[in-house]
């Protein structure tokens, strides 16, 4: 992928990153004194901090990798994944940011799971809520060491599985030592890095087609389909796209979690615009890279790509200087471990915090427990990372859907709606879970075979949606008794 | 900037009122969603009037969400309530329209670089809603009122816990 003449100075900005990243860790890691400080940064950070982590931890290497590859493939119909960010800013202030920063400040909030347990009362729900992000944080950071294995290897050389190694090493040293501290304020210099190299390009990739108006025009000429909204998907699966990655926001732990660590819940008024910035800025490369390359392929300047996530490495190499496609790489890198290290500590948390208290137990030291099993479930998905490409693939598609098939009717919905009830609130957790698991390896492995457009992913969300809402209301009768006093006054803030 | 009591009465009665309405939305929604899978199992015309179902569920959950989590706000606020409802709004008709506008052509007439078509859902599915909501959001915000209060009331409301 990397051209030999280039990859001195590809390396060279790869170990200026590492060790900026290093030292985010160091400074973390002497501020990161207790159990609070290590799962919620001691609930001491900035709006402006919290808006740009949150974008960072949301876009992972697929904003720059395989999303430009799915344009490049289907044009502006991939764009259906990304639109619901249009509203999911606001959406997540709204329902889900609100409540938790305020639940975090009437009781002891360190996790997603405690406050599904505070809204209804319920250790078991804690249990199974922990489980379910157990299970898809092991599949989702697999996934993703393994695409930061592949770029670390292109970069360096040294074959993919030291690669995947030393990258899980990096992220490890941090995430240990600083915490959630740590991944913070990393998150911070990656997402503007993200942020920077994303505007850059899309500049570049513009320029390199003559304008948007031009790259639509040679995609209406050779291929018009790529040029429409849909592009080339059926309308059914670009809706369920929006679907899934619209209400699906919702039920992301490793975002919702960072909604405890604001310092003043007054600052919320201004994170929608400023997440909706960042997103937006981020984001302009996974549009403006796929139709670029696109437009290139089919007017003939370039060949045509043996592979759709070639699109940004060949388009950084062909068409900008080269020391932007090495930062590039770097910011590849960053968004990857980004959203990994957010990963390593909501799963440490399940094992440390959350599954210990819904069997009735506290575990003594916490912080060092919280380590321990940081570095566990690490090494664990790293392993899973070495495993094989089929294997990595299918737990891939566990992650965004397992998460919100479990966690958005008894979060978002739960936290907003008093009629909500504990048997509701499980019954949907374990229906995400048996029909993420089920209806996914059931299609995976083509025991069956869903016509165009319908996923696994909407299915089991569906399903967990309707369970969670009809088992309500079968038990309505409880809805009061498992609402705490102190949680209704903070659904009625 | 102080309510009268009556006014404040009714604003606390319309806010639950208006987060069902919402929690219909999104029920609405979530079952159009279900009708839409189910019919992408049956022949044509049933699938095709499901994709037609699928585009007008979408607004509905996202603003429906909203909705039931701000029912006060909606109550108390008019320009929260026009947001909410002209979002779902134009975001319906971004969607609606992408199907029924015909297909491109070569000679297409563009609009800001993009076919007409994909210019309006990106508009009104899109840029709009990502300028209008946030910016709304900010403008009718109201501080949680428990931090408004003494903070002994924070303290009251630990010892309920």
């Amino acid at each position: 992928m990397i051209p030999s003449a280039d990859r001195p100075l590809v390396i060279a900005v790869a170990l200026a990153y590492f060790a900026i990243v290093a030292g985010i860790g160091v400074y973390a890691a002497r501020r990161t004194r207790t159990a609070s400080d290590f799962f919620v940064a001691g609930q001491g950070i900035g709006l402006v901090t919290l808006a740009i982590a949150a974008m960072a931890t949301t876009l992972s290497g697929f904003t720059f990798i395989g999303g430009p590859g799915l344009v490049y493939s289907v044009g502006f119909g991939a764009v259906f994944i990304i639109l619901p960010a249009s509203f999911t800013n606001t959406m997540g202030a709204s329902v889900l940011a609100r409540r938790l920063r305020l639940l975090a400040s009437v009781r002891e909030m360190i996790t997603i799971p405690d406050a599904i347990a505070a809204r209804f009362q319920s250790r078991a729900v804690q249990g199974w809520s922990a489980t379910a992000i157990l299970i898809a944080v092991v599949s989702y950071m697999g996934t993703n060491l393994l695409a930061m294995g592949l770029v670390l290897d292109a970069t360096f050389g040294i074959g993919l599985g030291p690669a995947i190694w030393l990258g899980t090493l990096v992220v490890l040293a941090y995430s240990v030592t600083g915490g959630i501290l740590a991944g913070i304020y990393n998150d911070v210099f990656q997402g503007l890095l993200m942020a920077g190299a994303s505007a850059a390009v899309f500049w570049y990739a513009m320029d390199s087609g003559g304008g948007m108006a031009n790259i639509s025009r040679t995609l209406l000429t050779h291929d018009a389909a790529l040029a429409s909204p849909w592009g080339k998907l059926s309308p059914l699966a670009a809706l369920s796209f929006f679907f899934v990655f619209g209400i699906g926001t919702l039920g992301q732990p490793h975002v919702a979690h960072k909604y405890f660590m604001l310092r003043d819940p007054r600052r919320l008024r201004w994170f929608p615009i400023l997440m909706s910035l960042a997103m937006t800025v981020t984001l302009l490369l996974f549009v403006g890279v796929g139709v670029a390359m696109k437009a290139q392929v089919l007017s003939g300047a370039i060949p045509p790509l043996s592979k759709p996530d070639d699109a940004t490495p060949a388009f950084l190499w062909a068409f900008t200087p080269k020391p932007l496609a090495a930062l590039v790489l770097s910011a590849v890198v960053a968004a990857i471990m980004s959203t990994v290290s957010s990963f390593m500590s909501i799963g440490a948390a399940a094992c440390t915090h959350d599954l210990p208290v819904a069997f009735g137990k506290r575990v003594g030291d916490e912080l060092w427990w919280g380590r321990v099993w940081t570095v566990i479930l690490t090494v664990l998905a790293a392993c899973v990372a070495q495993a094989s490409n089929t294997l990595v693939a299918f737990l891939g598609i566990f992650g965004w859907g397992l998460f919100a098939s479990t966690l958005v009717p008894a979060l978002a919905i739960g936290l907003n709606w008093k009629g909500a009830t504990r048997a509701g609130a499980l019954a949907s957790i374990n229906t995400g879970l048996a029909a993420t698991l089920g209806i996914e390896s059931l299609a995976y492995f083509k025991v069956f075979v869903f016509p165009s457009g319908v996923t696994a992913t909407a299915i089991a969300l569906v399903l967990s949606l309707l369970v969670f809402f009809v088992v309500s209301w079968f038990t309505r009768a409880t809805a009061a008794s498992t609402l705490a006093e102190d949680v209704r006054r903070v659904m009625d803030a | 900037m102080h309510a009268s009591p009556a006014a404040s009465a009714q604003t606390s009665s319309r806010g639950p009122a208006l987060s069902r309405l919402g929690l219909a939305a999104l029920l609405i929604g979530i079952g159009a969603v279900v009708v839409a899978y189910a019919s992408a199992f049956a022949p044509k015309p049933w699938s095709e009037r499901g994709v037609m179902l699928m585009a007008l569920a979408q607004p509905l959950v996202l603003v429906g969400a909203m909705a039931l989590a701000t029912g006060a706000r909606l109550a108390s606020d008019w320009r929260w309530r026009w947001t909410l409802l002209l979002t779902w709004m134009m975001a319906t008709a971004g969607l609606v329209g992408a199907l029924l506008l015909p297909a491109e052509v070569v000679a297409e007439a563009l609009w800001f670089g993009v076919p007409r078509r994909t210019a309006l859902l990106f508009g009104l599915v899109g840029v709009a809603p990502m300028i209008v909501l946030p910016l709304m959001y900010a403008i009718t915000f109201e501080p949680p009122p428990v931090l408004d209060a003494d903070p002994s009331e924070t303290d009251e409301l630990r010892t309920v816990s």
